[in-house]
């Protein structure tokens, strides 16, 4: 049998029945989604290895109370944005600098095979939109990053935050709208 | 100008970030948005967010990420009880508080008379005798056939279980003592790599 052919649940399964090596299969499969959501909110990139390792130790720890009702993907979700919500009430840190994360965008873009000026130029708009997205308070930057970053649903994203459809929807209205008038504001 | 509003070009531009627009909805948005520019201002803003949204935003993990995590894992104890231990735990502990009341049960009929000569001694109980009377009559009244078989049978028992008072003891505690011995030997499941 392939281990690495098995669903997510039977994965789980395999765990719960004492052959913990088969974590690392899950490890495997979801941690550039974990990584990449929390690099969203924190904005660090040691602070978001150190917080998605936390994750997957919590998921590990909370794996018998995970029932295949939603997708793994989903609970993860739910695990890793509460646990980061939680950090940040804990350091009481609502917003970041972004200098580091923006250097870092840019530097990567030169990579690219493109005339330097428009990689620049790219890098830069790049730095700007995510700086815009950084200044949102966590209640619309969840849902925006998890719809149009990480093409989740309406559904799946009521379920990772656990708030109603509708609240979702307006969530990623406004907070699309704030934005907007933030990118306007900057020069 | 286009026969569009504000409104519904504002609609429309919602629509195309949730990927729902049509070409010709597409189609009035530019030609609003090309003479009105409030719109054509909102189309540019919300166009380069796109443009970032449409972009691959999954990171890599660092390198060294999985064996981190592996590593603290193997680092935990974790005992994890299976379904199945905990129906167990669940039916020890129902049977011992069965045995228990079973064991009180018994202890109270076999020395039923020295209480009840305790208690016919007790004002207080006397008094409330008085006050649950009435209520008393109606359940003495409910009970008194099943009453009147159990103590016929309990009668019939009784003489054998007064003279097994020690045995019972020592019977009703061995049994404890099993269920205890039986419950400890039940271990979950361990799951910590620490072993
Ligand atoms: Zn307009």
């Amino acid at each position: 049998m392939n281990l690495c052919e098995l669903n997510d649940y039977e994965v789980i399964r395999q765990c719960l029945n004492g052959d913990e090596d088969c974590f690392a299969i899950l490890v495997g499969r979801y941690k550039n989604l974990v990584y990449s959501v929390i690099l969203r909110m924190v904005n660090d990139r040691d602070e978001a290895d150190d917080l998605a390792q936390d994750v997957f130790i919590k998921v590990y720890k909370n794996l018998d109370k995970y029932y295949p009702d939603f997708k793994f993907s989903t609970w993860i979700m739910r695990i890793a944005t509460n646990h980061v919500i939680d950090y940040r009430r804990k350091k009481r840190m609502e917003t970041v600098s972004l200098d580091d994360m923006t250097h870092e965008e840019a530097d990567k873009s030169f990579k690219a095979e493109e005339s330097p000026e428009s990689s620049l130029m790219r890098g830069e708009e790049k730095a700007l939109i995510t700086k815009v997205i950084n200044g949102l308070p966590d209640m619309y930057k969840i849902p925006i990053v998890l719809y149009h970053h990480h093409g989740l649903s309406y559904q799946e994203i009521s379920e990772v935050i656990d708030e109603p459809l509708s609240k979702v929807k307006n969530r990623i209205f406004r907070g699309r709208k704030m934005l907007r008038d933030n990118l306007a504001g900057q020069i | 100008m286009s026969n569009i509003s504000c409104a519904f070009a504002n609609r429309i531009i919602m629509k195309y970030m949730d990927g729902r627009a049509t070409e010709k909805e597409l189609a009035l948005l530019r030609a609003h948005a090309g003479e009105c520019p409030s719109c054509g201002e909102d189309l540019e803003l919300y166009g380069r967010l796109m443009t970032d949204f449409n972009q691959e935003c999954l990171e890599e993990a660092p390198d060294g990420f999985d064996d981190a995590v592996m590593t603290k894992i193997a680092a935990l104890d974790i005992t994890r009880e299976s379904v199945q231990a905990r129906v167990e735990s669940f039916m020890c502990c129902a049977s011992g508080v069965f045995s228990a009341l079973i064991g009180v049960g018994v202890l109270l009929f076999l020395n039923k008379e020295p209480l009840l000569n305790y208690l016919a001694g007790n004002e207080r109980f006397l008094n409330l005798i008085d006050v649950w009377a009435s209520v008393s009559i109606f359940a003495d009244r409910l009970s008194a056939g099943a009453t009147a078989f159990m103590s016929s049978s309990a009668a019939a028992v009784a003489p054998y279980l007064s003279n097994a008072r020690p045995t019972l003891l020592v019977a009703a505690l061995a049994l404890g003592f099993t269920r205890y011995i039986l419950y400890k030997r039940v271990k979950p499941a361990k799951l910590g790599r620490n072993d």
